[in-house]
């Protein structure tokens, strides 16, 4: 990840909204990044790039497995879907992301003394 | 392993990437389009929305990046591109390299064999053998069967005690005799416990069964060696029971097959067949008890050896006691002798190979020393033309170090360059060992050559990566930290680099230094061994070698009955002058055993010496050896026993004994000495004569171990067929085993000497070769650096001749100093090496000079061409060049 793109979100943030949408439903990178755009109701910009890196990422560490499918549009796509160290990974990530958000909420919302 | 999987893992994952990416961009410009939006801007909206293409296949493809293992595949590349830029310089460092690693790794393999591989027996760690020697002389003093019975009754640190007597026979395969059908093969008589206590299995059939091998009446049963059942039957099970076996005209069952791989308990030699000990009997009636055998045992777990050793001591001091005491006509010295020989139990894991490995186990690590310096100097070559390369790449490097590589990025990537030089050089070495090992055993003992196993094992293995570290550490590691070192200011320096220059170069004439010592030193040590083999060869062996030809019948098994028969026989064969016979070895048979021969009655100067070796010989045997007769008579009809009882001496016998007495008409042993024969050697060219005493064959003896010898002026291949024809013509059914000519068999007690001196120039020429090859580069690479000096002086007016001579000089001074390390090395261990030299000293200032001669004279040719080469320099261009 060093020489990684500089991207509009923290670090790992993608990969976590990733593992989240791909866990409702597998889909292929093009649909991917459009429910993530759909879901975040277009309040964050991903770089639709971004996404590959992510991806391999993702399965490197074996949380994706990917095969090549035919999509509702006639495309051969490759199509990526959760494994089960996948689903273990991604309800602890969410359990932590929720942790952190609980906490810079609380920093934020500090009243002036 | 994770990483390995990787490996593989990084293609099928990243699958197409490029299609993946059009494929998005396609679904994306055809939805855009869908919405409305004109073709051309849609797709440029697409790729704005997507961002550098390029960018993101690249950080894809990084994800799975190992930046080690890709920058290694990436250097290993670079090194082989390297490599084949410069095909002389790879040549010739992997050469030499590979000559250095193929030289070591037989040399290694023989050591390995015959030093070092245990026997294929269970828990081989646990088996010890017995070994007594004569407190004065040193000499091995064999046990015998009574003492190895004796000793097993008296001692309690052993599971139990083998006896063991190998010997050369010939057997027959059949239930019939034939004549001349037999085979040569190598026996051992065992005591009947001897597989069982070494842990041998049966490949079939069974062992000996467990009996008293002293009182029972023997087995006529034989076991058979795996590889002699598969050679000789095919692996047939059915042979198992049945008398298909023929030995010295007795029937014998073959009762069992060892187990595949055992190949008997002599390192040396590979044992076919086994006999209970008892069948000794059979021949011998009486003779078991004396029978000389070797004893190996097994301790019982938990007993260390120095304690089996302390047990086995005092039995064995409580044996020779009580034995010496049956023998009360010994006279004292006799009895000095015998009661304090030293007895020695140890290690018996690798077997036993006495004789080879007393005779050679100091040449060959001598050998090993050898070859590892000729190693060392092809190492110290190599790792000086490197040094002199990347001397020369010093500006590459520096740009390199400036763009921002890491100084361990460029030195990893130098150590891979070498190191794979290292590789293919080692896989050639490996390449090598069979053609090398051939050589070497060529001119070892021609039974231990085809015996020793010399199969690659784990320590083979080790030995390779140890040298091949060591090599890597020499020739790889140095020269790449050493020449990234100064590089910081190679830039600013300029192309002269006179930064570095002065401390790099003496590195050079250290690595000179040394690789000429070494190779004076070779070239001497190569000179003495080869004096030594010349001046044994010219020795006076006091028989004549060039027209006496020996023959042996069934390996010496033939007795005197026959030899009656079978003398006539040979005597009729044109261009045979005469034919004899003789007796308990001898002319260069060797036997190594004294026996008593004492002065009847006292004599003014008598020597306090009382044994000396025996020779029975038959008629015309001083004629048919050419062996002359100094005082006295040789022996004539009517000698024989019993009628008469005489003897004929030798001459250091009549000196030790009888000084300036005469000894003709005095008596030894009860026998009248009639003559006194001229000194021959023995058991080897290289002994001296030991005192003998030769006595003529008695009238009705018979005596088991005889000796044919004829005397003619034919070759060998002439005489083959009539000898063998003769012989069945006499009607003798026994085998002839060997026709050699005494010439021959005198050479062959030279084999060490041989091997000494042949593998010494072998290497010594090896390292002179390398050394010159080494001071060609190290002076090509020290001229082309300095063209512009050169240039210089020549535009100032030097000559050409002042320009050599002033590299001459230069590069003269640490071949100087290196020869006079060399010289320095041979002294230091003249000492070890005059063990081995015969006629001459280890400082023979004659092949001590020769060897500065030659190596000077190769040195200084070497030298020679790379110096007028740069004296050749045109001044305008080396000026240029600046």
């Amino acid at each position: 990840m060093s020489r990684g793109e500089p991207r509009d979100l923290f670090p790992g943030a993608l990969e976590i909204m990733v593992l989240r949408v791909l866990h409702r439903e597998p889909l292929h990178g093009y649909a991917l990044v459009q429910r993530i755009q759909q879901a975040s109701s277009d309040l964050l910009r991903v770089e639709e790039g971004s996404l590959y890196p992510a991806l391999q990422r993702l399965l490197k560490a074996r949380l994706l497995r990917a095969e090549w499918t035919v999509s509702s549009t006639n495309r051969r796509v490759r199509t990526y879907r959760l494994t089960r160290a996948g689903e273990k990974h991604l309800a602890t990530e969410v359990s932590r992301f929720e942790q952190m958000l609980k906490g810079v909420s609380q920093v934020l919302a500090l009243r002036n003394a | 392993m994770k990483r390995l999987r990787d490996l593989f893992r990084r293609r099928a994952e990243l699958g197409d990437l490029n299609a993946e990416i059009r494929s998005h961009l396609d679904e994306k410009i055809a939805s855009l389009i869908g919405a409305g939006m004109p073709r051309a801007e849609a797709e440029q909206a697409a790729r704005r929305a997507f961002g550098n293409v390029t960018h993101v296949e690249d950080a894809a493809r990084d994800v799975w990046r190992r930046p080690r293992v890709d920058d290694l595949v990436a250097d290993v590349g670079f090194a082989f591109r390297f490599l084949r830029r410069s095909p002389v310089f790879a040549a010739v460092a992997v050469s030499s390299l590979a000559l250095g690693i193929g030289a070591n790794l037989a040399v290694f393999t023989v050591i390995n064999a015959m030093l070092l591989r245990p026997l294929p027996v269970d828990h081989s760690g646990a088996l010890v053998v017995f070994s007594r020697r004569d407190a004065d002389t040193g000499r091995t003093n064999s046990l015998t069967f009574g003492e190895y019975t004796d000793l097993r009754t008296r001692t309690s640190s052993f599971v139990g005690l083998v006896a063991h007597a190998g010997g050369d026979g010939s057997l027959q395969v059949g239930a019939t005799l034939v004549p001349n059908a037999g085979e040569r093969i190598r026996y051992a008589r065992v005591s009947s416990n001897f597989f069982e206590v070494l842990g041998v299995g049966m490949a079939a059939g069974r062992g000996f069964l467990p009996v008293d091998d002293s009182s029972v009446d023997p087995e006529r049963s034989v076991v058979l060696s795996y590889d002699f059942w598969q050679r000789r039957f095919g692996g047939d099970p059915s042979v198992v029971g049945q008398p298909v076996i023929v030995f010295r005209d007795v029937p014998f069952t073959v009762i069992g097959v060892a187990a595949r791989g055992f190949r008997g308990i002599e390192a040396d030699e590979r044992t076919d067949a086994w006999w209970p000990v008892g069948t000794v009997k059979i021949l011998f009636a009486d003779r078991l008890a004396g029978w000389n055998v070797t004893v190996m045992g097994r301790l019982k777990p938990g007993i260390p050896l120095a304690q089996a050793r302390a047990d086995a001591q005092v039995a064995h001091a409580a044996l020779v006691v009580d034995e010496a005491a049956a023998h009360p006509n010994w006279n004292d010295a006799r009895r000095r002798r015998f009661l304090t020989q030293r007895f020695d139990v140890s290690s018996g894991r690798t077997g036993i190979a006495e004789a080879l490995r007393a005779g050679f186990t100091q040449p060959l690590y001598a050998l090993m020393a050898s070859v590892a310096a000729v190693l060392l100097i092809a190492c110290a070559n190599v790792g000086a033309l490197l040094l002199a390369r990347t001397a020369a790449r010093r500006r590459e490097l520096a740009v390199r170090l400036a763009l921002g590589s890491g100084r361990a990025r460029i030195v990893q990537q130098l150590v891979t360059e070498n190191a794979l030089l290292i590789a293919i050089a080692t896989m050639g070495g490996v390449a090598l060992v069979p053609l090398a090992l051939r050589t070497i055993l060529g001119y070892a003992p021609a039974a231990a050559a085809t015996a020793l196993d010399t199969a690659p094992d784990l320590r083979t293995l080790a030995f390779v990566v140890a040298m091949a570290f060591t090599m890597a550490l020499i020739v790889a590691l140095l020269p790449a930290i050493r020449s990234t070192r100064a590089l910081e200011g190679a830039l600013s320096a300029g192309t002269r680099g006179r930064g570095g220059a002065p401390r790099r170069s003496r590195v050079h004439h250290w690595l000179l230094g040394s690789q000429v010592a070494l190779s004076v030193a070779l070239l001497v040590v190569a000179g003495l061994f080869v004096r030594t083999l010349q001046n044994l060869r010219g020795v006076d062996a006091g028989f004549d070698r060039k027209t006496v030809v020996l023959v042996t019948l069934n390996s010496g098994a033939a007795t005197t009955a026959i030899a009656r028969k079978v003398v006539p026989a040979l005597e009729t064969i044109p261009g045979v002058q005469s034919a004899t016979f003789y007796a308990n070895l001898g002319l260069l048979g060797g036997g190594s055993a004294m026996s008593d021969c004492i002065i009847d009655g006292t004599l003014p100067g008598a020597s306090a010496e009382v044994t000396c070796a025996m020779m029975q010989v038959g008629p015309r045997f001083f004629e048919t050896t050419s062996t002359s007769i100094v005082a006295g008579r040789a022996f004539a009809t009517g000698d024989e026993p019993p009628a008469a009882q005489v003897a004929i001496i030798n001459e250091t016998m009549a000196q030790q004994y009888f000084g300036r007495w005469s000894p003709l008409g005095q008596r030894i042993q009860g026998k009248l000495i009639v003559g006194v024969a001229r000194d021959t050697k023995y058991t080897s060219l290289r002994e001296p004569a030991p005192r003998m005493m030769y006595t003529p064959v008695g009238g009705g003896w018979t005596v088991a171990d005889v000796r044919f010898a004829l005397h003619s002026h034919r070759t060998i291949a002439e005489l083959t067929g009539p000898i063998k024809r003769a012989i069945v013509d006499a009607g003798v059914t026994q085998s002839v085993t060997a026709i050699e000519s005494l010439g021959a068999i005198a050479d062959a007690t030279l084999a060490r000497e041989r091997l000494l001196a042949k593998l010494a120039s072998w290497f010594g020429l090896l390292a002179l070769v390398l050394a010159c090859i080494g001071l060609y580069g190290t002076m090509s690479f020290a001229v082309a650096r300095r063209t512009n000096e050169i240039g210089t002086r020549l535009a100032l007016g030097a000559t050409r001749a002042r320009i050599i001579g002033g590299l001459m000089i230069e590069f003269g001074t640490p071949v100087a100093i290196g020869s006079a390390g060399g010289i320095a090395v041979t002294l230091a261990v003249s000492r070890l090496l005059s063990r081995f030299l015969f006629g001459l000293g280890a400082t023979d200032p004659t092949t001590i000079g020769g060897a500065v001669l030659v190596l000077g004279l190769a040195a200084a040719a070497a030298a020679f061409l790379p110096a007028r080469r740069a004296s050749g320099t045109d001044p305008l261009i080396a000026l240029r060049a600046e």
